[in-house]
């Protein structure tokens, strides 16, 4: 009886990993395109309403949830009240603080950390130019991490499946 | 005196740090100078000087702070509330004006497209003019400038730091406050007299006053009286063809005009082809010489009748 409770665990216990990378995947996919969009809404805002990056910091914080909504809230609170700090400072201690548990890959935040060494400190047309640089860097990201969905999703899920199985074939 | 917070707030951590620490009183500061590779350079106490290491001032260069490249950086990025792209236009004027009213002029490298001054990249330097309002500073010339208890189109002739917009904020002040009882217009070309920061005044200019922030003065002018019906007009610095037609437009129209203009004498004034027809066609009844070589906001005199009778 023992032993079959244990293959349960085990059977269970590995696709479950399987399943946790692909969700991982499926999240980060899904958070890529989603600070594409909060780029481009970030070019509007100072293409066509010249408005201050404070300002656009606690608009775009109203549009996330969760560690970005923190982030975004960090950035323009440090930006509005405080100004102790460059931006680029703010920036990178409020993804210290923020993001921890996003699941963007080093690469990525390095990107976006990139973005706020630059942001601000640039005239308008400068600005959108560099908004556009990372709607690409991030566009590319996104189409890399499809074709690593699509490759890989079933793989990691029939893998968990079938390392639980080899597991318990070995444990019995 | 208003408090100086605002204009030492945008200064770079160390440098505020610095001034904080020490024993720099911060009503006594009129001008903080910062130049990249150079010491801080400050006017206290009507003295210039360096800010030293120690956080006090003297004249001890080598004692001096100084400026770096980053701390400029992070001082423009306070200036700009980290948006440099949102102040192009007052960017190619040379200046931003921050919270409290405060002035930062600003020198580098000026970008042209197609003649004209798109943008200033490369910052090097920067001047911050610590903004003070004297309130009640008008009261003595207020009976000269009236007439049947009616204020009198009145021109404020004034050499570069005479107190001539010191002077004319407070006229309006006075003007537009309830005992005053006027509705005062100001076009704000430069936002040096009402200092708007996000549409508010910064400097008090009374209850029944209107600004038009960063409005280039000839236009504003007719705008003002088209649109908000003023008694009177308040313009900082006249001298183009377009200002004083449009000064013409407005005195036509029964408007009093409240304005300054650069110079140092009636008689330099009279010799200015462009001012001469004003002068000649009485628009203004009254000419207030300031002087700064004793005292900022000195009264060299005061004149009327064309200019040609001395009060």
């Amino acid at each position: 009886m023992l032993k079959i409770i244990g293959s349960v665990c085990v059977l269970f216990g590995c696709s479950a990993l399987g399943f946790y990378f692909v969700s991982q995947m499926k999240k980060r996919l899904q958070e890529l395109s989603f600070l594409r969009k909060l780029l481009f809404f970030m070019e509007g805002e100072i293409r066509h309403g010249l408005k201050s990056l404070p300002e656009i910091m606690i608009a775009m914080k109203q549009k996330c949830s969760g560690e970005w909504a923190l982030f975004f809230q960090i950035v323009g609170r440090r930006m509005l009240e405080e100004r102790n700090e460059p931006l680029a400072v703010i920036w990178k201690n409020a993804m210290l603080e923020a993001l921890q548990v996003s699941s963007l890959s080093r690469e990525q935040k390095k990107e976006w950390e990139e973005l706020g060494n630059n942001l601000g400190y640039l005239d308008r047309e400068m600005q959108l130019v560099l908004l556009q640089i990372s709607q690409e860097h991030f566009g590319d990201f996104i189409e890399e991490e499809r074709e690593r969905y699509k490759k890989h999703a079933r793989l990691y899920q029939t893998l968990g499946v079938m390392s639980g199985i080899f597991l318990v074939v070995i444990l019995i | 005196m208003r408090e100086k917070h605002a204009a030492i707030g945008v200064l770079a951590g160390t440098i505020r740090k610095l001034i904080e620490s020490g024993e720099i009183q911060s009503d006594k500061i009129d001008e903080i100078r910062l130049r990249i590779g150079q010491p801080v350079w400050l006017l206290y106490d009507r003295k210039g000087g360096y800010l030293l290491k120690n956080g006090t001032f003297g004249k001890e260069r080598k004692k001096a702070h100084i400026v770096t490249a980053l701390e400029l950086r992070e001082t423009m990025e306070y200036v700009s509330d980290y948006s440099m792209y949102a102040y192009e236009n007052q960017l190619k004027q040379g200046y931003i004006t921050i919270q409290g009213g405060h002035r930062v002029g600003i020198a580098g490298k000026v970008v042209l497209e197609n003649g004209k001054i798109k943008t200033i990249t490369e910052i090097g330097m920067l001047n911050i003019r610590f903004a003070r309002a004297y309130i009640g500073c008008s009261k003595k010339v207020m009976p000269y400038i009236t007439e049947q208890n009616d204020i009198v189109s009145t021109l404020i002739i004034s050499p570069p730091g005479g107190g001539k917009t010191t002077l004319l904020r407070d006229l309006i002040r006075e003007l537009a406050s309830e005992k005053g009882g006027k509705t005062v217009g100001v076009v704000d070309e430069r936002s040096e007299i009402a200092a708007c920061y996000l549409g508010i005044p910064q400097n008090d200019l009374g209850v029944t006053t209107d600004v038009l922030d960063a409005c280039p003065k000839a236009e504003g002018m007719l705008m003002l009286l088209r649109s908000m019906a003023p008694e009177v007009i308040a313009v900082d610095e006249i001298g183009t063809k377009e200002d004083l037609q449009a000064i013409c437009r407005v005195a036509n129209c029964g408007c009093k005009i409240l304005a300054t203009i650069h110079g140092s004498s009636m008689e330099e004034m009279k010799e200015k082809t462009i001012l001469k027809e004003l002068i000649n066609k009485n628009i203004f009844q009254r000419f207030l010489v300031l002087d700064n070589r004793f005292h900022v906001g000195t009264i060299k005199g005061i004149y009327k009748e064309k200019g040609l009778v001395r009060i």
